[in-house]
């Protein structure tokens, strides 16, 4: 594709010619499946000459064709979903593109792997209408091929296999799905069916699509599919992280008797699930003495005996920091607990 | 297109003549002595029962004609008259949706030229240069085309016939 010329250096005419030659292919739509079904394309001929000296009239003939249909679909996987037991809405993505040359609408099937040994439960399909991947209240459930419309040449959509997960799994257990598309004729409920043999002068519909996961999803049948695993991942990992910061009575940072130590400990929680009644329990260091009233969880002061708030200092174990954080996802933000003792 | 009786035939050329719709998918002149038929088709790869390739040429309208499929476009002229016809010139623009094949422009006793210009001027296909996005100046390439055309050498004489021809591939 060339794009009209911008350097000085061009000449003028040259200028006129790519400019022209721009608006000639402007008409082709560059699109990568190709020119469109229905197209006709036109090539006409002039012919000119002479008898001796004098230029006879132009003659003018032409020839056409109607391009046909190429019907083709395109399913790949956006995701591999890890889902908990009794977790709703588990979602695995799927993009299916319209890989053909005329707009066409999908049929679309959510099927089980023979090989799995579980499924899932409440198997829904959705469009994913803001792409966030996630099964959203606003995405649209999927009822037949004229739900989600048409699909115009290399245009694609995201859909979601949306299932809840049974509560007898176990973590590392599989289920695999196919996503499968079948194309539609556009507009229509009616399952797209190539042409055999008989060509004729209006659009023809040919498939080429490639096989695709799914059992019996072969090249060619006006169908594709790809393929996704649900894991089982049960247990949410809490990780902590401790600090410790020195600060002397002097203005520095000496580990010295009578020194301040300042310890903070940062909670996160990864993984799927819900991690519950999380307590963080730290005993206070030897040789070192709590300073009362120093006891803070995400900034807020605590007191230190075991009473409504969530921590105590020694209350519910002696010598011990106990703060109870609840139950944490990995949407939780980081927990942070922070006490002084000072070096005896 | 299924053959229609010649009766109907005759209607439906007249009744297109009244609407000013071409008749057919080839249209067909005669004036000053040259007949120019010019053709779309498929080449296809047959089989015969001994086993031999041979290559057919079928009408573009009658088989699957989907992105990607290369097309032969040919035109017949037959020249009728007392005196010779000299300097006949027959051109192509290359349509829109389809990339000219390099190499595929053949006549017998014509000349191939190409343009790049939309037919403004044409040249040899080693002479024509392009200027791409970055205002350099390259040698053309069989897409850069948009234009054929065919000198006939030698002056056409009374019952002369010949073909020209070009491939391309539909975008």
């Amino acid at each position: 594709m060339r794009t009209p010329a911008t350097r000085q250096t061009y000449a003028h005419l040259l200028i006129a010619a790519l400019a022209l030659a721009a608006c000639f292919w402007a008409g082709g739509t560059a699109q990568a499946v190709g020119t469109p079904a229905g197209t006709t394309i036109v090539c006409p001929v002039t012919v000119d000459y002479m008898f001796g000296v004098v230029p006879q009239p132009t003659l003018n003939a032409s020839t056409s064709f109607v391009v046909d249909r190429l019907v083709n679909v395109t399913v790949t996987k956006n995701s591999d979903p890890s889902a908990a037991p009794s977790q709703p809405n588990v979602p695995m993505s799927f993009r299916v593109t319209n890989t053909g040359n005329a707009p066409q609408r999908y049929a679309l099937q959510a099927v089980s792997r023979a090989t799995n040994t579980w499924t899932m439960n409440n198997v829904r399909l959705y469009r994913d209408n803001n792409s966030s991947g996630s099964w959203d209240a606003g995405d649209t459930l999927y009822v037949d091929a004229g739900t989600f419309g048409d699909l115009v040449s290399d245009a694609s959509f995201t859909v979601l296999i949306a299932a809840d997960t049974p509560a007898t799994v176990v973590s590392g257990q599989t289920a695999a799905y196919d996503l499968v598309a079948t194309s539609v004729d556009a507009g229509t409920l009616t399952v797209s069916v190539q042409m055999a043999g008989s060509n004729t002068a209006g659009v023809d519909t040919v498939f080429i699509d490639s096989a695709g996961s799914a059992v019996g999803d072969a090249a060619r049948d006006g169908k594709h599919s790809a393929a996704g695993t649900y894991t089982v991942v049960t247990a949410s990992a809490v990780s902590m992280n401790k600090t410790m910061l020195i600060l002397d009575q002097w203005g520095g940072n000496l580990p010295i008797p009578g020194a301040t130590l300042r310890y903070t400990i940062t909670v996160t929680v990864a993984g799927i699930g819900t991690a519950q009644n999380v307590v963080v329990s730290d005993p206070i260091p030897a040789n070192t003495t709590f300073i009362p009233a120093t006891l803070r969880l995400n900034a807020a002061l605590l007191t230190d005996a075991a009473d409504a708030d969530a921590g105590d200092a020694g209350g519910t174990t002696p010598g011990t920091m106990t703060v109870q954080l609840g139950n944490l996802t990995s949407a939780s933000p980081a927990q942070t607990i922070t006490f002084d003792v000072k070096i005896n | 297109m299924k053959k229609e009786g010649r009766m109907r035939q005759g209607i439906l050329v007249a009744v297109a003549a009244m609407l000013l719709v071409p008749a057919a998918v080839w249209a067909q002149q005669k004036k000053g002595g040259i007949d120019i038929k010019t053709v779309s088709e498929v080449e296809i790869t047959q089989t015969d029962a001994e086993g031999k390739k041979e290559v057919k040429r079928i009408d573009a309208t009658t088989v699957t004609v989907a992105p990607g499929q290369t097309v032969v476009f040919t035109n017949h002229f037959t020249y009728s008259g007392d005196k010779p016809a000299t300097d006949v010139v027959i051109k192509n623009p290359v349509s829109e949706h389809m990339i000219y094949m390099d190499g595929t422009a053949e006549g017998k006793g014509a000349r191939v030229e190409f343009s790049v210009d939309k037919g403004k001027t044409f040249a040899a296909a080693d002479k024509l240069k392009v200027k791409s996005a970055d205002g350099k100046e390259r040698r053309a390439t069989a897409a850069d085309y948009t234009n054929i055309r065919w000198t006939i050498e030698k002056p056409l004489q009374n019952g002369d016939k010949g073909s020209v021809s070009f491939k391309a591939r539909l975008k």
